[in-house]
């Protein structure tokens, strides 16, 4: 089967040009192709990856492009990494083909939707397969072109026409970095292949400095596609997309690409201390950063968004602080609890008609499937013990305590408690609580969206079985086997790491607990079983006042300040380069003034220039 | 000499000029007798037939060895078959939106001159590539621009068209005295108009550092007089005003058989002359070499200037017009960073840009002339006004702003590549390539918004021409077939022409 | 280098060619125009004797001065006489222009000064006609036939753009 794994993302591809041709005529039963085919995808990945447990990894290729005597090669990889990332990318994508056939539902370009989700898919797992930085590079684009045109779906929507161009731009500006480092890894060792810079790099015969400085631009190009800071300003707008959208492409594919690549060229980040560091300490910064952020949104796409944001950082932070298997853990947990978030709160819109919090409320007696999954998803990002996100957070903190660097591994515990504050605070303010006039007509979703958020559920909480310090990391010992590059020792895990994680998220829960659910704690819901809770909480008061003055005050303030760096600082920056470059095409677009006669002059003008200037240094005077 | 000496010359091997020479000739002459009422519409389908003729016995030379006729007025050498080849395409598929267009106040009886006066162009480029000799690649130079000039202003009714005409001769002009003074140094001072001997006398009269430094006055005066034909800094500022005027198709022909035939005859003439004459007293490096910092400059500003200026438009064939000039400089740059494989660089990304730039002048033709304006506005919704039509454009525009899976996209790898393979590499001259491609991606996608993600102001449907098909679809299936498998056209060049080591044989 | 008589004849007909260029540029009545013009052309057919062309010299004043004849008749029909003529260029642009001419006079003179070419044999004076004649119906056949085509298409060109559209009768045909 593994041989035969380069169809995988051709089945998407077709379903995009049948999509393309047909269509128009088939409306709303292009969901059904769309389905069909991924379904496809997903199958063979699962093949693919029962295989690839048993047999070495496999590798083909061709060559593709000859440029003088350096020849380039085109061809497929699939290795533990890349045979998990396809089971991953193929199930969300099936699983939010499924979704999108309610959620669209009326959709007038609802076949154009589906075209657009099979070109992304099929990119994306062809970036997957790559087995050389260029072909990479090619479905990198691919990819980045399907979410430019997934966001900008609404095109109506002036935002969406914003956040599309936005996102493109502002991702590209990372590609050029991905690309500079690609082209700098060629020139020193005449391949884009994996296995030949990996080995180049340990070799030595690439510098220090080289290794650091191609890491670090490939670091760059990682965290345009991931939203690391300060590259992660479009993807909060990105939300703009329809739902599902964000669930496949902002949460647990095309963000996590970057990780992807970090983790693919984890052997090259290995060589260099300074690259890991840097890595690490973004990582750290981006999830604390966005984190804090999260905690004043009142859009509940733009929660999870920042969120997202945090959570990518976390797996930064583990590859920076050399725990690959850490960060390709979370990064298989956040993809299912993350997408099960996103379309859970799609189910939510669905049903209310609004993104913003403050509007909705008492969801809980209304969306009887959608709540409880909405809370098992935010338990596993909570991190709360027993679910998926537990396992694979703690996995991360164990990296950062063993790495030895104590600063960042206190950043991402405070990281830790601001998610489990806001994503409390927005399941609290969301399900619980008095209903809102706004949400009268509420009702669960249909069975097309429920069933695949059932799906996602179950594996939010199961995923994390597959390493845990209990039961064994068969995950790790599996993603590492027979890879010299990396080394996966069973390093101690400190116990106490794993109850501060677990308190850690505790206090937050607690903390928006009562916040924003204990003032409606003697009504509704709550009222009759609630009186003991309700008794606890009341004498806890002064507690709550406690809190409430120093550190909600505070991260109140952190969380001011760190918007104002987001809106002025960042924007700003990119603002004014894009200033500049727009002043520069005034000036020049004045220069063109249609006289003919000005036309010649500056050509004559430079000629004569070029002229004075041979004169003056390469000519006669000498 | 006599006439067996004449006959003796294998003039088979200038077939294809002979073939585009008759047919222009007959369809001036049918266009004379032709009765009035006649729509000379079919005149194209004559030029098409005779450009692809004049393909196929191309293809037929492909094999011969380099061949010399009269002293290097005519040399058919590798690199002039790799060139002619691009030429001929480019012009077939200009012919092919010429048969389709028709602007709104028709081309009456000038039809027949419009197909004729393509065809007398294109032998003047392709005579360019063909010669080893400044006369005869002067005298094609200006064919092929007399031809342009009356093409700009075919629309006499129309005063952008007038408009146009009158400033690209006005400013042909000037390159043109400035060209031909640059060239009468070198006749002056080498004593011979075929390229092989001057570049002989040069490399032996280098040593006197006066001559060197007329030469290199020389060298600065043809390849400004020649960035007028690239459209490149200093020389661009015609191109947004002629572009913008002329008739769509004659927009296309300018830029890309036009462009294409002026990097045709400066590689021609820089190459052969320069490249073997050293570049100071030390005799290590040769001229070109020691003064690839001039070109990188001028490929630098093309590159900023076509770019930046290119946000501020909003006229889409005025917006070509500036993406044409980046364009041009992005070429420039593998011809500055001179290494092995400048030709393959050169040669590809020529390819790739006819390719795109035809099938994106296709769709502009259509658009603009249903719409009787060149606004971009025009273009919105247009995906759903027709999917498919929508869809090549995107893949156009793709291309040109270097997306992979596009041939745009390898025609800039290769050229970053020669750029950064060359020893010292052009670190410099490569990051103001990638900012300008960044830059582009704004204008691009500008164009990729207003298509895709805006209400069409009409929802008419439009109704494609059969040529406009035709060059829609060849570019497209090109575009992609040369971004997913370019060993395709590599391999080609590399079996046909091999390393073009003819060249200055 | 020496004031021979060629010298002078020389520096007296290249200004006369310069200044008669700049004149035509510099005034305003196109019969002036054209006159300036003359000079110009005159003195280059005299630029060419002195480089022992005389043929070419002969052919310049023989075409040319057919040419002016048909400009200057043109001139006087097919312009406004007192037209006025708008502000040209901004004081930036002159200063540019003239800041190039100075500069391209500057680095050409600093190569041709001084410049010493090694005198070569020629035998251009002998049949300079015949050697023209030669030189153009054998080795330099090909550009020769082309230029047929060129001067084709030019004349095509001038009968497109300057021919009258008549909507109602039939022009006669080129």
């Amino acid at each position: 089967m593994m041989e035969n794994a380069w169809i995988i993302p051709l089945f998407p591809l077709i379903s995009f040009l049948l999509l393309l041709l047909l269509g128009k005529r088939l409306k709303e039963s292009s969901a059904y192709i769309g389905i069909a085919f991924t379904l496809f995808s997903l199958l063979f990945s699962l093949l693919v990856l029962w295989e690839r447990f048993t047999s070495p990894t496999y590798k083909i290729g061709t060559e593709w492009l000859k440029i003088g005597d350096l020849s380039i090669t085109a061809g497929m990889e699939v290795n533990q990494l890349n045979a998990l990332m396809l089971v991953i990318v193929s199930l969300v994508s099936f699983l939010v083909h499924m979704y999108s056939k309610g959620y669209m539902q009326g959709e007038e370009r609802f076949s154009v939707f589906y075209a657009y989700l099979g070109l992304f898919t099929f990119a994306m797992l062809g970036l997957v397969l790559s087995p050389n930085l260029l072909q990479l590079y090619v479905f990198w684009e691919l990819v980045g072109l399907g979410s430019f045109l997934l966001i900008g779906f609404y095109f109506y929507k002036e935002e969406a026409k914003q956040a599309a161009k936005k996102a493109f731009i502002m991702t590209r500006i990372g590609d050029v970095g991905l690309f500079i480092g690609m082209i700098l890894l060629f020139w020193e060792t005449g391949s884009f292949e994996y296995d030949a810079i990996f080995k180049a790099a340990a070799e030595g015969s690439i510098s220090e400095g080289m290794i650091t400085l191609t890491a670090i631009f490939i670091f760059i190009g990682a965290m345009g596609k991931s939203g690391q800071f300060p590259l992660h300003t479009w993807l909060p707008d990105a939300m703009e997309g329809p739902t599902p959208v964000s669930a496949l492409i902002h949460a647990a594919t095309m963000v996590a690409a970057g990780v992807y690549l970090v983790a693919a060229m984890f052997p090259l980040f290995s060589e260099s201390s300074t690259a890991l560091l840097i890595v690490a300490a973004t990582g750290a910064f981006t999830a604390i950063f966005a984190a804090s952020i999260g905690l004043v949104q009142t859009d509940i796409k733009r929660v999870l968004a920042y969120s997202t944001v945090s959570q990518l950082g976390y797996m930064m932070l583990a590859l920076g602080t050399a725990g690959y298997v850490a960060g390709v853990f979370h990064l298989m947990t956040h993809a299912f609890f993350k997408a099960l978030l996103f379309l859970a709160a799609g189910s939510v819109i669905h049903a209310v008609h609004t993104q913003n919090i403050e509007e909705m409320g008492g969801l809980w007696k209304k969306l009887k499937i959608t709540g409880p999954l909405f809370l098992i998803g935010t338990l596993a990002i909570s991190g709360v013990p027993l679910f998926s996100g537990f396992f694979s957070k703690d996995e991360i903190l164990v990296s950062a305590w063993n790495h030895g660097n104590y600063i960042l591994f206190f950043l991402a515990l405070i990281a830790a408690f601001f998610t489990a504050f806001y994503m409390f605070r927005l399941f609290f303010l969301v399900f619980t609580g008095n209903q809102k006039k706004e949400a009268q007509n509420v009702h669960e979703s249909p069975a097309s969206m429920t069933i695949p958020m059932l799906i996602l559920g179950f594996l939010a909480v199961v995923s994390g079985y597959v390493n845990t310090p209990w039961f064994g990391t068969f995950l790790g010992d599996w993603l590492t086997k027979g890879n010299h590059y990396l080394e996966h020792g069973h390093e101690d895990s400190p116990v106490w790491i794993m109850l501060a994680a677990t308190l850690v998220s505790l206090a937050g829960i607690t903390l928006a607990y009562m916040i924003y659910s204990k003032r409606s704690i003697s009504r509704d819901w709550l009222g009759g079983e609630g009186s003991m809770m309700y008794n606890i909480l009341y004498n806890k008061y002064y507690a709550d006042e406690f809190y409430n003055l120093s550190i909600v005050r505070l991260t109140g303030i952190i969380s001011v300040f760190f918007s104002y760096i987001d809106r002025f600082i960042v924007e700003g920056l990119v603002n004014g380069v894009t200033g500049t470059v727009q002043k520069l095409g005034k000036i020049g677009s004045r220069m063109q003034t249609g006289q003919v006669q000005q036309y010649g002059t500056i050509a004559f003008f430079g000629l004569a220039v070029l002229l004075i200037i041979f004169a003056l240094t390469g000519g006669i005077f000498e | 000499m006599n006439l067996d000496t004449l006959l003796s010359y294998e003039w088979g091997h200038m077939a294809p000029e002979f073939i585009i020479l008759a047919v222009a000739a007959l369809l001036s002459l049918l266009d004379l007798f032709l009765p009035k009422s006649y729509n000379r519409r079919s005149l194209a389908w004559i030029a098409l037939v005779g450009i692809l003729v004049a393909v196929v016995s191309l293809i037929g030379l492909l094999d011969s060895k380099s061949v010399s006729i009269l002293h290097d007025t005519f040399r058919l050498d590798s690199f002039g078959k790799a060139f002619k080849l691009i030429l001929l395409i480019g012009a077939a598929c200009v012919i092919l939106l010429a048969e389709s267009y028709e602007p709104k106040e028709g081309l009456k009886e000038y039809r027949g001159e419009f197909y004729y006066l393509f065809l007398t162009g294109l032998l003047g480029a392709m005579v360019m590539t063909s010669s080893g000799d400044l006369i005869t690649l002067f005298v094609g130079l200006e064919l092929l621009s007399i031809s342009s000039y009356i093409l700009a202003g075919m629309r006499k009714k129309n005063p952008g068209s007038n408009e146009a005409a009158m400033k690209y001769v006005i400013n042909g002009g000037i390159s043109t005295a400035i060209t031909l003074f640059g060239m009468s140094y070198l006749y002056g001072l080498s004593g011979t108009t075929n390229l092989k001997e001057m570049s002989g006398a040069m490399s032996a009269q280098a040593a006197n550092g006066q001559f060197l430094y007329l030469y290199g006055l020389a060298f600065f005066m043809v390849l400004i007089g020649l960035s007028f034909k690239l459209a490149s800094a200093p020389f661009h500022m015609w191109a947004p005003d002629v572009y913008q005027g002329s008739p769509t198709p004659v927009t296309a022909f300018l830029s890309v058989v036009s462009k294409t035939a002026g990097f045709v005859i400066l590689l021609r003439i820089i190459l052969t002359l320069f490249l073997t004459m050293p570049g100071d007293d030390t005799q290590k490096l040769s001229f070109l070499e020691t003064h690839s910092i001039y070109i990188s400059c001028l490929a630098g500003i093309s590159i900023i200037a076509g770019n930046v200026i290119a946000l501020r438009q909003r006229n889409i064939k005025r917006m070509f017009a500036y993406s044409s000039i980046a364009h041009a400089g992005y070429i420039l740059v593998a011809i500055s960073a001179l290494g092995y494989f400048t030709f393959d660089a050169v040669w590809f990304y020529l390819l790739a840009y006819l390719l795109m730039n035809l099938g994106a002048f296709a769709v502009i033709q259509l658009i603009t002339d249903s719409s009787h304006s060149e606004d971009i506005a025009d273009f919105a919704g247009l995906y759903r006004r027709s999917p498919l039509l929508a869809a090549g454009f995107a893949v156009f525009i793709l291309s040109l702003a270097g997306i992979p899976g596009t041939a745009g996209f390898i025609g800039k790898l290769n050229i970053f590549m020669n750029a950064l393979m060359t020893d010292p590499g052009h670190f410099v001259l490569a990051s103001i390539m990638i900012a300008g491609t960044v830059i582009s991606y704004f204008y691009y996608f500008g164009i990729m918004t207003q298509m895709f993600f805006r209400p069409a102001a009409s929802t008419e449907k439009i109704k494609v021409p059969a040529g406009i098909g035709a060059v829609v679809v060849l570019a497209l299936a090109g575009t992609i077939l040369f971004g997913v498998a370019p060993n395709t056209a590599l391999d080609f060049l590399h079996n046909n022409f091999g390393s073009f080591n003819d060249f200055l044989k | 280098m020496s004031l021979s008589g060629e010298m002078i004849a020389f520096i007296l007909l290249s200004l006369v060619a310069i200044i008669g260029g700049i004149l035509l540029i510099n005034l305003t009545r196109v019969v002036h125009m054209v006159i300036a013009l003359v000079f110009t052309f005159i003195s280059v057919a005299g630029l060419y004797v002195l480089l022992s062309a005389e043929f070419l010299a002969a052919v310049q004043i023989l075409i040319y001065s057919g040419a002016i004849t048909i400009i200057m008749l043109f001139g006087i029909m097919l312009t406004r006489h007192n037209d006025t003529s708008e502000k040209t260029a901004g004081v930036w642009r002159k200063l540019l222009l003239i800041a190039g001419i100075a500069g391209f006079g500057l680095a050409s003179y600093a190569g041709i000064y001084n410049l010493d070419i090694p005198v070569q044999e020629t035998k251009l004076h002998e049949d300079n006609t015949r050697q023209i004649g030669m030189a153009l119906y054998s080795d330099h056949m090909i550009p020769f036939e082309l230029t047929s085509v060129l001067l084709l298409a030019a004349l095509i060109g001038a009968i497109i753009l300057a021919k009258k559209d008549d909507e109602k009768k039939e022009g006669e045909e080129s």
